[in-house]
């Protein structure tokens, strides 16, 4: 059983069709239907293969991070995704074990034509064998890192809120006119 | 001088005093990130001297009565002493250096077995010590350990090598009471398998003389409603004997013999908690075992027999007060309420016969002794000072303040006024966390007398909503997050100034929890009052609270959070405006923010949201993050670096001179020597 799983899993690894994006990357443009989704991911003490986040059944929502190719501390990665809610559906660990995440429990939307801000995927170990999870809303260091490498993004795609529950701070901040540069 | 150590694997236990030697195998661990060493300075002396470890700490008697067994810290080592007051013994059991193991509590398993809970980087162990007597004097002993994440429920002290302890496994609580000869071969398990699941959603597990559990606090987060079951003596069928509102006081305390009445302190007749008993068959109260006029039944002491409650405490006029039910244990306070002593005594320890008692004494400027009573004898004996040190400062004195708030509630506040050598000082303005159920005294605070010390006077307001003054008045306190509550902070810092006893055009406000929020947004409404806000921990944007996790995953929590602060589905709009990272443009004075970075109760985004809006808005603004530090502070490190930064936005932002050592010193005393730092290889 958990071979298929394993293989199962791979097979969703090579069928994702949405794509990671790094700064220094183009990023493709946005078709009809379509957002980012900025989320964060730290695990601590975790060790990992990856982590997939699904959008409820069909392969081409789904996408899986490795993890040798997110860093050791906290990860801010844009994808490219259909509009549609989302979850974080399982973490694969070295070990071959794998902790399942009811569709409740990690969920995300993303809205078309927004950068949405899914929140920061934390996971932590207590115990060799007992990890626990949890999603966080550290939207000011996402903010910052939008700014900082999609800032012509955010010019043409509002960044918005979209990990559960309502966070007016992200409108609220980007409703702000924009501070002088004092280079200029 | 202060070691600090950063990983050990194995480490020493030894037996001072004793021929033998033994070695705990402790599970090496990553340790906590620690910070270098801070030089020492008028501030790092001064405030290690305030929040160092207590001198004596959790002093226990024996079944007995013979022994008193306490926690003494000298320098950077804390041992657990054994005190043999009749034969002149003072025994070393077991020493540990600070930082690597954090002994928490003592108990007597017997009149021969002492049981230890200890922190190790970050796990609750539990280890057992086993005194040897020849010819009834302690000369040997061994230590070994019980087992990880164990939690004391019932030393059942009268029942010999046996306890009932709480074992956490995967997160959820077991009950076993255990022999502690051989914790591993013999184990009985308290609660059936089938009742387990819901143990594991409960808290406040009620024994019995004989360590049988007896009444379980369940809270039940789909319903929204906390559950009291029970059983009685010679029955294993559990029956539901209470429902009510999870903010009800419902404290099961006692059972009585006739299996059918419990005493319970409770607050669901009656506006006040009140100690009364509860007849589980019919669901209804019988006569009131005590109450206290005008404030609430905070706790009671039961005696080790399990045969009736001892005390009760409340607290009034500030003032944490014993209140004794039955003649036989009055003779102790009797005893202690001398002008030798001069403060109010606490009985915290009874032998099994009550004919010995550990008694407490503290005032708001003094911290306080322990004393052992021996009432066969007629005699006491000093124990120990929690902080003998202090006494070369001047400490303040504490005094009640009672205001009438615009509604007529009464609000009643404490001033600290440090020694007349500071006349007309500046006021530092303190609001308490919470802010539901939680309360200040005027009993000692070392935050208090350290800025009493550094000539401040100290101003704290038991706002609506306060614990202690009865359900109305804490409901008054909902929902009023920057509005009634700090109208009465207000309210009552008006009533100081109208003392001019103080220099009103020199006041800032600090406050940790909701008292950061409460001084952030008090900087906001309120700028011509404060000369400067200071805030740790503090909630910044009210609406961030319904996206910690524990809100989120209990409707219990959720719900209480909707009723203090506002349902963001309906309120979303006063949760914004009343929210300090919304308003962060209206501030005008100095600021001071500083946060834990691994606070799980107020996230550290509400300090990057509000820094981030500071300086968005190029306000006078320095940040703390404190490594390390959760929802408080456990490293001294963190203490310095707080209060260093505190007392520097004080000065700074009321034009006060740097502080002077002379003025912080009682009359003959010495400056303490500086600590020497000194990092282990």
């Amino acid at each position: 059983m958990l071979r298929i799983a394993i293989i199962f899993s791979s097979l969703i690894s090579l069928l994702a069709v949405s794509l990671s994006l790094r700064a220094d990357e183009h990023v493709p443009p946005l078709k009809d239907g379509e957002g980012y989704l900025l989320v964060g991911i730290s695990m601590n003490r975790i060790y990992f293969e990856s982590i997939k986040l699904d959008g409820g059944g069909s392969l081409i929502y789904a996408h899986t991070f490795d993890s040798e190719d997110l860093g050791d501390r906290v990860n801010y990665e844009l994808i490219k995704l259909p509009e549609g809610r989302y979850f974080w559906k399982f973490i694969m660990l070295a070990n071959n074990r794998r902790y399942e995440f009811g569709k409740k429990e990690f969920p995300m939307t993303v809205e078309a034509g927004r950068v949405n801000y899914g929140g920061l995927f934390f996971g932590q170990q207590l115990e060799r064998n007992r990890s626990y999870f949890k999603l966080l809303n550290r939207a000011t260091t996402a903010i910052k890192v939008a700014e900082e490498r999609y800032s012509d993004l955010l010019a043409r795609y509002p960044m918005r809120f979209g990990a559960p529950g309502d966070d007016p701070f992200v409108d609220y901040y980007f409703s702000l006119p924009p501070k002088d540069d004092p280079d200029e | 001088m202060r070691r600090f150590l950063t990983s050990m694997a194995v480490f020493a236990l030894s037996a001072t005093g004793f021929a033998a030697e033994t070695v705990i195998e402790v599970q090496l661990a990553e340790p906590e990130e620690v910070e270098a060493a801070l030089a020492p300075s008028i501030h790092g002396t001064l405030v290690t001297e305030f929040f160092k470890h207590n001198q004596y700490w959790t002093p226990r008697i024996s079944p007995n009565g013979q022994l008193v067994v306490v926690l003494e810290t000298i320098d950077d080592v804390r041992e657990i002493v054994l005190l043999d007051f009749a034969n002149g013994r003072k025994l070393k059991l077991l020493a540990e250096k600070l930082r690597t193991l954090e002994i928490r509590s003592l108990y007597w398993i017997d009149n021969e077995h002492i049981a230890f809970t200890y922190d190790s980087y970050g796990q609750q162990r539990m280890g057992l010590i086993s005194l040897v007597f020849v010819d009834g004097i302690a000369t040997d002993l061994t230590v070994k350990v019980l087992g990880n994440d164990w939690y004391m429920l019932d030393p059942l002290p009268t029942v010999p090598n046996r306890a009932v302890v709480v074992v956490v496994r995967s997160g959820k609580p077991h009950i076993f009471k255990v022999d502690t000869e051989n914790p591993k071969e013999s184990v009985t398990r308290l609660i059936n398998s089938r009742f387990q699941n819901m143990i594991h959603k409960s808290t406040g597990w009620m024994t019995d003389a004989n360590g049988r559990v007896r009444a379980v606090t369940e809270y039940d987060h789909d319903k929204l409603t906390k559950i009291i079951w029970y059983r009685t003596d010679d029955s294993n069928k559990w029956r539901g004997i209470w429902k009510g509102d999870p903010a009800t006081i419902f404290v099961p305390l006692l059972a009585h013999p006739d299996n059918r009445s419990i005493t319970v302190i409770t607050n669901e007749k009656t506006d006040h908690a009140i100690l009364t008993t509860y007849n589980r068959v019919s669901g209804e109260y019988g006569e009131t075992l005590f109450n206290v006029d005008g404030a609430d039944v905070e706790s009671a002491e039961v005696n080790p027999a399990k045969t009736r409650v001892v005390s009760v405490t409340s607290v009034r006029n500030g003032i944490s007060e014993q209140h004794f039910l039955q003649d036989p244990t009055v003779a102790f306070p009797k005893l202690l309420d001398t002008q030798a002593y001069g403060s109010a005594p606490y009985v915290i320890d009874l032998s099994y016969d009550e004919r010995h008692a550990i008694v407490r004494t503290s005032t708001n400027d003094d911290p306080g002794e322990f004393f052992l009573f021996d009432t066969d004898k007629n005699l006491s004996y000093r124990i120990g000072h929690l902080r003998p040190w202090l006494s070369r400062f001047r400490l303040g004195k504490t005094r009640t303040i009672r205001t009438v708030a615009q509604d007529g509630l009464e609000i009643e506040s404490y001033l600290t006024i440090p020694d007349p050598v500071y006349e007309r000082p500046p006021l530092i303005v303190m609001p308490h966390g919470g802010p539901i159920s939680v309360r200040d005294t005027r009993d000692f605070d070392s935050t208090v007398q350290l800025f009493a010390t550094l000539g401040y006077a100290v101003l704290q307001t038991n706002y609506r909503g306060s614990g202690g003054f009865g359900k109305t008045f804490e409901s008054k306190g909902e929902r009023q997050w920057g509005r009634q509550i700090e109208d009465d902070i207000e309210a009552s810092l008006e009533s100081v100034v109208d003392l001019d006893i103080v220099d009103n055009t020199k006041v800032c406000i600090y406050g940790a929890s909701y008292g950061g929020y409460s001084a952030l947004i008090s900087a906001v409404r309120s700028p011509d009052l404060y000369k400067c806000a200071g805030s740790f921990a503090g909630v910044t944007d009210m609406s961030l609270l319904f996206h910690e996790f524990g809100v989120n995953h209990s409707n219990i929590i959720r719900k209480a959070v909707e009723r203090i602060v506002g349902d963001p589905g309906k309120d979303m709009d006063s949760l914004i405006e009343f929210s300090p990272v919304f308003n962060a443009e209206r501030i005008s004075v100095p600021v001071l923010l500083a946060h834990g970075d691994k606070d799980e109760t107020v996230d550290i985004e509400h300090f990057d949201r509000m820094k981030m809006m500071l300086e968005y808005y190029e306000k006078n603004a320095r940040y703390l993050v404190l490594k390390g530090e959760g929802h408080g502070t456990k490293y001294l490190n963190s203490d310095i670096r707080l209060f260093t930064a505190l007392d520097e936005l004080f000065r700074s932002a009321m034009d006060l001179p740097a502080p002077d050592k002379e003025s912080m010193l009682a009359p003959g005393a010495d400056w303490p020597e500086a600590e020497e730092e000194v990092t282990d290889q």
